[in-house]
């Protein structure tokens, strides 16, 4: 019978030891992934981040499945656009029950209010009013680094799907702006 | 570059925010807060699960309370003698039989039961009497354990007598010489 080289606990330790190294890996890889996504559901820096970070914490939960990178990352880019989602209606149900009037859900800070101009208002404003399935994609496109075969990797639809998303995206957007 | 690709483009700028330092400090936090508050969870209900199997372990026996429960189940004869209208000898058996306690079974004598037999058939009005019972405080393993004492047979002497010759029991028939002298006369006055 063949020994082991290393009794069990000492190989359980090793493999808890790679898991976490791996999700430092990814932690870092995929970090700015998982706030970009959640700032342009929320564009308030500290909301994307938290929303984030949650994010990341429910991802090493289930990392034992979620090891292969581009799984990864299209879990983590699904996951955190729900929780932004959520986290937006959550600030939104306050605030109505506080009654203020507020057109964004998240106050803004001296940062955001230079970014929205007033075109980027507009803009983002009609980003809000497209279908989810359009507003993913095309936020997904936008941000630089992106391929369509990107998109499509962290969407889990086909390319074609992909373009003619970001063109109905766009189209509408067209629309509204006009 | 067309307006499409200025649209994109203009997001793109827009979504341009990098992670702070505290980033992944964060993360790590949050990290640590929920196997925290998993351990607690487990703790729990490892606690939870001990003291039931505990109680289900060391759980004080239900025996005998289970037993007086079946006594006084209406399907035993004794609820049953109390439930369906009885004899007033019956009764009065009932009233004179303390109430039932104890699990163990006791030793009751009838002593006047002939007396009490013969009031019941007694022609109809008269009182019957109520039946003496003595209970004893001996139980059946007690009763079992005393030994039996067998009295002695007590054997009558047999007197044998000629058959004629026996001796008239005052009352009946005539005496043999009241006879004799009869007979006599008779041949006499012939």
């Amino acid at each position: 019978m063949r020994e082991l080289a290393h009794p069990v606990p000492q190989l359980l330790v090793a493999a808890v030891r790679d898991i976490d190294q791996e999700f430092e890996v990814r932690l870092k890889d995929s970090s700015t992934l998982a706030l970009r996504v959640a700032f342009s559901v929320l564009r308030h820096q500290q909301d994307a981040e938290d929303v984030a970070q949650e994010a990341f914490a429910r991802a090493y939960r289930r990392f034992a499945q979620l090891r292969d990178r581009e799984a990864f990352r299209a879990w983590l880019v699904r996951m955190t656009w729900r929780l932004a989602l959520d986290h937006r209606r959550g600030v939104k149900r306050r605030v109505a029950r506080e009654q203020v009037p507020a057109e964004s859900p998240a106050i803004p800070t001296g940062e955001q209010l230079a970014i929205e101009s007033d075109r980027a208002r507009r803009l983002w404003n009609a980003i809000d009013r497209l279908p989810d399935v359009l507003r993913l994609t095309l936020v997904l496109a936008s941000i630089h680094e992106h391929s369509i075969r990107d998109v499509a990797a962290l969407t889990g639809a086909p390319e074609g799907t992909v373009k003619s998303r970001v063109f109905d995206a766009k189209k509408l957007l067209k629309e509204m702006l006009s | 570059m067309t307006d499409h690709d200025d649209v994109l483009a203009e997001i793109g700028s827009d979504l341009e925010v990098e992670t702070s330092r505290e980033f992944v400090v964060g993360v790590h936090a949050r990290l640590r807060n929920a196997q925290r508050r998993r351990r607690i969870r487990w703790a729990l209900t490892a606690a939870a699960s001990i003291g039931l199997v505990s109680f289900l372990v060391w759980r004080p026996s239900s025996q005998p309370a289970a037993v007086v429960a079946s006594i006084s189940q209406p399907s035993s004869p004794v609820a049953v003698v109390k439930t369906q209208p009885a004899p007033l000898a019956v009764k009065a058996l009932a009233k004179a039989r303390p109430a039932l306690t104890s699990v163990e079974p006791r030793l009751e004598v009838i002593t006047n039961q002939g007396e009490i037999l013969r009031a019941l058939w007694a022609p109809y009005g008269s009182k019957p009497k109520a039946l003496t019972v003595v209970t004893g405080n001996e139980t059946t393993e007690e009763v079992a354990a005393k030994p039996i004492l067998i009295e002695p047979i007590v054997v009558p002497t047999i007197e044998v007598k000629e058959i004629g010759r026996e001796t008239a029991r005052p009352g009946i028939g005539v005496p043999q010489t009241i006879r004799r002298n009869n007979a006599a006369n008779v041949r006499e006055t012939k």
